[in-house]
């Protein structure tokens, strides 16, 4: 009899995550002073969706262990969904990385050099297989990124940051 | 009132507001990958510095331009440009692969201005008659709408109650950050003063509708691709009016069908209009042709997803609750402008209220000139790729959550909805019910202890109250079947046969 290799089921790390939620709200609703003397106090909506999340993680871990795992070789809908998801992980991450820099550079440059850099570098991401044209790419995005600044700024009365222009 | 409401928007500026917006809405929803609830949540900071009125019919314009533009790619790309469009494609694009696209699109175009006009009717003759019934609401009647809502959204949404549930809960545990409700100590805030005032709406909106969408993008292997338009046949757009006479009963079937799954939480345009393609096939004197090219597919699935756009209004301007992603949206754009939807918006706020009709009319009437008009200009601007667009959009994303409080933080907040709404969308979470915590959380909560502190602690009225326990009998038994649905489908033969094995 051959045996399969079982794939733990999604489900279990979606339980998981509840669970761990629901003990962290737990946990934080101890540092909560109670004032009421009527009804209830502040801690206890949170303490009833802890509750809650608590039921909810059960349930996925005790379904996820009733239903069958995936064996290995075999792909279920939502697995080929994650395999394929993987492929463009890094550009992801390139994404994340490119928008938390945007996001530092917004103070100190301001707007409009940080966006046509941010703008630049996520074009040149998302291209893949698109011909890479720089200074293409380079004027798509400082153009719409100063119209955007001078719309919202002078027509929408929207600050924002100056940074080395202002 | 009517009339000084319908004033306030026939002014050249708010004409153009409305203008504007529908066709930027028939854009973002033409294009696949942008959803009518990412063009609305983009233009929301644009509306800060406008008047309630002006601001709110430019979202309206979006709102309804945004769900109509989604025909031009179900019709001319087999891909439905929003999920209100799938069977659109089913019909829509047969026809235009037989040389009828033109046919195709011009029955779409003036199904969804009948659709619209009829729930719009309908939002007009219910929600001021509603707003009265609602104003006699108390605490309990609120808390147990807000739940009932809540748990139709979370069972509905995302195919697996648990997981619809516990996306719900982790709304609600991010609406719990801040003040408290009622004794206004900080809870959750792990001493960061930015968290005093608790997260704001809009840069979580914006985080997860629109950033998400750009890692989506980031993901997939052909976001560098642009839609192939084919040179599709779009001259003879005309049919005649015996024809169009003939589908009136499917018409009208197909509005009431999406008014109501408008005005039901949870559900909305991306569910009707499957439910109207089906009925309308199953009415139909010949159900064998639909999906090979005929008229009255596309006459159900348009005009029912329009009229879900006035079905939604009707729950979020009556009762202050929004059914779904979109009316989230809408609702915090009358936050932004210090107005909370509720049964008083009709007492206090009548003025804006008939604007508001008013607005949704004209913006219909400008969707359906401005797709016959500029029909080759919208297909032309389906080729923009999205390595383009999507930068873009994230810099409009930028400005949106800076320009709501000035600081960075806010941002910062951004991204990491974003991040969470990529990563809920990996692990098969519904964001609906997340977003729908969010805002009913704070409802549920002040309800339920302002509920409380005037029974004296006694749960009992919030089931004796004959409204209040009605809907909360109608919550259990949504939980239940919907729980009993699932189980039963984990019994399925096949289920039992794979695990036999």
């Amino acid at each position: 009899m051959r045996v399969a290799k079982r794939l733990p089921s999604p489900d279990r790390y979606t339980g998981i995550f509840f669970l761990t939620i629901s003990a962290l709200l737990f946990w934080a609703c101890m540092n909560i002073k109670e004032f009421a003397a009527i009804g209830v106090g502040s801690a206890f909506v949170p303490r009833l969706t802890a509750g809650l999340l608590l039921v909810v993680g059960l349930a996925l871990l005790i379904d996820s262990w009733r239903q069958p795992r995936a064996a290995e070789g075999e792909t279920t809908e939502s697995q080929q969904t994650t395999s394929s998801g993987l492929v463009g992980l890094p550009a992801v991450a390139a994404s994340v990385i490119s928008m938390v820099i945007y996001m530092a550079l917004l103070d100190p440059l301001g707007f409009l050099p940080a966006s046509a850099l941010y703008g630049f570098a996520q074009m040149l991401i998302l291209a893949k297989d698109a011909k890479r044209a720089y200074l293409k790419f380079a004027l798509i995005a400082a153009l719409p990124a100063a119209c955007f600044y001078y719309l919202f700024v002078n027509l929408f009365d929207i600050s924002l940051p100056a940074g080395i222009l202002g | 009132m009517l009339i000084e409401g319908i004033l306030s928007v026939l002014n050249m500026q708010t004409l153009l507001l409305i203008t504007g917006g529908t066709l930027l809405g028939i854009i973002i929803g033409a294009i696949p990958g942008l959803t009518v609830t990412m063009g609305v949540a983009l233009f929301l900071p644009v509306t800060f510095a406008m008047s309630p009125v002006d601001g709110l019919s430019l979202l309206m314009g979006l709102y309804i331009g945004g769900t109509s533009g989604g025909l031009i790619s179900a019709i001319l790309l087999k891909i439905p440009g929003t999920p209100s469009s799938i069977a659109t494609t089913f019909d829509g694009h047969p026809m235009a692969a037989q040389g009828q696209a033109g046919k195709a699109l011009s029955v779409s175009i003036l199904s969804s201005f009948f659709g619209g006009v009829f729930s719009l009717g309908v939002l007009f003759l219910i929600a001021p008659k509603l707003a009265e019934v609602a104003l006699q609401f108390g605490p309990y009647e609120y808390f147990a709408i807000a739940l009932f809502s809540l748990t139709l959204v979370a069972g509905l949404s995302g195919g697996s109650l648990a997981r619809g549930l516990g996306a719900a809960a982790i709304g609600l545990v991010i609406a719990f950050v801040g003040m408290a409700p009622i004794t206004a100590f900080p809870r959750f805030t792990f001493g960061w003063a930015e968290l005093d005032g608790g997260i704001a709406l809009l840069p979580a909106l914006i985080g997860l509708f629109a950033v998400s969408q750009v890692l989506e993008e980031a993901e997939s292997r052909d976001s560098s691709q642009a839609p192939a338009t084919a040179n599709f046949n779009l001259r003879q757009m005309g049919f005649s009016l015996r024809a169009g006479f003939g589908h009136f009963g499917n018409w009208l079937r197909s509005s009431v069908i999406g008014t109501a799954i408008g005005i039901l939480p949870g559900l909305g345009g991306s569910v009707c209009n499957l439910l109207a393609y089906g009925a309308a096939k199953k009415y139909s004197k010949h159900p064998e042709k639909f999906g090979t090219g005929v008229t009255e597919g596309l006459v159900a699935s348009e005009s029912s997803n329009n009229a879900s756009t006035g079905g939604a209004l009707v729950p979020l301007m009556t009762l202050g609750i929004p059914g779904d992603n979109t009316a989230a949206i809408l609702l915090a754009g009358f936050m932004i402008h210090g107005i909370t939807p509720g049964p008083m918006l009709f007492e206090t706020q009548g003025l804006l209220v008939y604007g508001i009709f008013t607005a949704l009319v004209i913006a219909n009437l400008v969707m359906v000139v401005g797709l016959f008009s500029f029909m080759r200009g919208f297909v032309r601007l389906l080729s923009v790729p999205k390595h383009i667009l999507l930068p873009l959009i994230m810099m409009l994303c930028v400005i949106g959550a800076y320009g709501i409080n000035n600081r960075l933080f806010d941002v910062g907040c951004m991204l990491l909805f974003g991040l969470i709404g990529w990563l809920m969308k990996k692990a098969s979470i519904p964001v609906t019910p997340l977003l729908l915590g969010f805002i009913l959380g704070p409802i549920i909560e002040v309800n339920l202890r302002r509920g409380l502190m005037s029974s004296q602690g006694d749960l009992m009225p919030f089931i004796t109250e004959p409204i209040s326990g009605f809907v909360l009998l109608g919550t259990l038994i949504v939980v239940a079947v919907t729980a009993y649905k699932e189980f039963a489908k984990s019994r399925t033969p096949n289920n039992r046969a794979v695990i036999g094995s």
